[in-house]
């Protein structure tokens, strides 16, 4: 097995005034003018290729031809180059997963935005089956930045790359199972693709919101000089910096849907909800890409909890049994979900006197309910 | 199979006065790059971890096993070699023991790290005296059974529990002892304290942070 790359570039040739505009890939050069073929190195080719300003781009280096290669290995100059008398390793541990964030870069160089990704190989070497970690996991990732979540392999990953924009490719590797001297994508000849299209469809890995929902307090309503439960204010908080729309769903008493709710990067808030003794909260919002560390989806959810759809999670989850009228069967399984860990067993005081309130009785703030009035107190 | 990948651009020399103006203009760029990643014995990786050669302990009970992974087997260390007297099979009941220098934790990477392990569940890999947690049985001593030390420079042990962090400078290696404590634990059983795995883990967050300079 043969692969080539060749990267081809005229030099100063004696065309006319007029441009050649027209550049573009192609499967065979047949030059009748007689040109000077320059073959830039890397780190200022269009698709410019070169170590991320960081520690970690010591695992890349170009090679003799000016090509990027990462060097997890003893060839690695860095640890070579001062006759081994360096700290640096001679390849990744045995039976671990390790993570290298920010080893290259990938440029563009270009004139237009083009999205990027690494390509995927039927023959991607992943953790088999015989092994406790991590089975069917990819051996080798490659994703963005220190992000590990947001692969960069496929073209379903694609990333736009503006024009003058870098951006880093952090590389993670498990090698359970595997040994000395062993190499993980052998299975790939030790090569990846980078592909950089400018006719491609990608959408920035903007990372998504990473939401948390709890029980805050109780909101009455006076009627002659009885205060009387009336809805449950949640504080919705949003530890990210993507802002997002989001859909509060409530069990009980009586349950309560509100959809198309939306919270700022970075910020908490309230919502209201007309159950007044909730017994569960969930919290939905989408996320296209970069799902959050430990988030959990829908249908994960689901699967994990034993309910059907959306409505068998009302009527178990809830006492009165059945959904409230304006939520819908179920909500796609895509979506993320977090439920409040906290709301507090029992239930609030039904009524309280005026004489007493805001205070509710010993017995429902000792399970950690509370009315609004105190809680803003 | 053959792959060939072209790339034909316009470089930006200036012709008859007029710019090239399509530099760097391209639509599809298909780049083949090595990616060698390569697993090396344990004391030779990024997080060395290996035996000190001029340690009894370490020679005796740490080893890198044929697959590369350093292993510690606290059992009959004369099994099988050549030994004029009765070797030791096992730690004592009721007892603190002490293994200086059992092994050597190594920063090969490219930052100054911290060093934390986790002792596997329990239940399937300790002792049956053991009651769900690697606490010592014995209520009057809340010791791990295991536990891994490093020493000061005048000797003194200082004792890292599961799940706390330790610095280990780039480039820097340190001793690791272990202590076992058997308060509790019923001998007769004939089972091992601990048969299991002991994950390491090396976190390094600035290897991956962007500085001024270039790396090497």
């Amino acid at each position: 097995m043969q692969r080539r790359n060749f990267l081809v570039g005229l030099g100063s040739a004696s065309v006319g005034g007029s441009a050649l505009l027209g550049s573009g890939a192609f499967s065979r050069v047949e030059s009748q003018r007689s040109v000077s073929v320059s073959v830039a190195e890397d780190h200022e080719a269009y698709l410019g290729l070169g170590k991320c300003p960081t520690p970690n781009g010591s695992y890349a280096w170009p090679d003799d031809d000016g090509h990027l290669e990462v060097l997890m290995s003893p060839d690695n100059p860095t640890r070579t180059e001062n006759d081994g008398d360096t700290p640096l390793g001679a390849g990744i541990n045995s039976n671990s997963t390790s993570r290298f964030d920010r080893v290259f870069q990938i440029c563009n160089n270009g004139k237009d935005t083009v999205c990027v990704h690494i390509e995927d190989d039927i023959a991607w070497p992943t953790v088999p089956e015989t092994e406790e970690t991590d089975v069917g996991e990819r051996r080798v990732e490659f994703y963005l930045e220190a992000n590990d979540d947001i692969s960069l392999i496929g073209e379903e990953n694609s990333i736009p790359i503006s024009v003058g924009q870098c951006v880093c490719v952090g590389v993670k590797t498990r090698s359970y199972g595997l040994q000395n001297d062993d190499e993980l994508l052998e299975a790939l000849d030790n090569e990846i693709r980078i592909i950089a299209d400018v006719d491609g469809d990608c959408i920035p890995p903007s990372g998504c919101a990473d939401l948390s929902v709890e029980y805050e307090s109780t909101n009455y309503d006076e009627e002659d000089d009885i205060f009387r439960r009336a809805s449950t204010e949640f504080r919705i908080t949003n530890t990210n910096g993507v802002p997002t729309s989001y859909d509060l769903a409530v069990a009980n008493e009586p349950g309560d849907w509100r959809a198309g709710l939306s919270i700022d990067e970075d910020t908490s808030q309230t919502r209201v909800a007309d159950a007044s003794v909730p017994t569960a909260a969930l919290v939905f919002w989408s996320c296209d890409n970069g799902a959050p560390a430990g988030s959990q989806t829908w249908g994960e959810y689901k699967e994990a909890n034993g309910f059907a759809d959306l409505e068998d999670w009302y009527e178990q989850t809830g006492t009165t049994q059945f959904a409230p009228s304006g939520s819908p069967q179920d909500v796609d399984d895509t979506l993320l979900v977090v439920e409040a860990a906290d709301i507090p067993n029992g239930e609030p005081d039904e009524e309280i006197d005026a004489g007493d309130f805001p205070d509710m009785s010993a017995g429902a703030e000792a399970e950690g309910w509370i009315t609004t009035q105190k809680f803003n107190a | 199979m053959q792959r060939r990948n072209f790339l034909i651009g316009v470089s930006s020399t200036a012709v008859a006065g007029s710019a090239l103006l399509g530099t760097g203009a391209f639509s599809r760029v298909e780049s083949q790059r090595n990616v060698a990643i390569q697993v090396a014995t344990d004391d030779e990786a990024y997080l060395g971890m290996g035996v000190i050669d001029d340690s009894l302990n370490s020679t005796n009970f740490a080893e890198l096993d044929e697959n590369g992974h350093l292993a510690i087997d606290i059992g009959d260390f004369g099994a099988g070699g050549d030994y004029d007297y009765e070797t030791g099979v096992g730690v004592n009941s009721d007892s603190f023991t002490y293994f200086d220098d059992l092994f050597r934790l190594c920063n090969n990477g490219k930052a100054d790290a911290t060093i934390s392990y986790e002792l596997p569940d329990p239940d399937t890999a300790g002792h049956p005296s053991l009651d769900g947690s690697w606490e010592a049985p014995d209520p009057d001593y809340d010791e791990q059974v295991v536990t891994f030390y490093f020493q000061r420079e005048d000797g003194t042990r200082v004792f890292v529990d599961e799940g706390e962090e330790i610095p280990l400078e780039l480039g820097e290696c340190e001793n690791i002892g272990l202590r076992t404590v058997t308060k509790g634990i019923d001998a007769t059983e004939g089972s091992p304290l601990l048969d299991g795995t002991v994950v390491i883990t090396a976190d390094s967050p600035d290897a991956g942070e962007v500085t001024t300079t270039n790396p090497e």
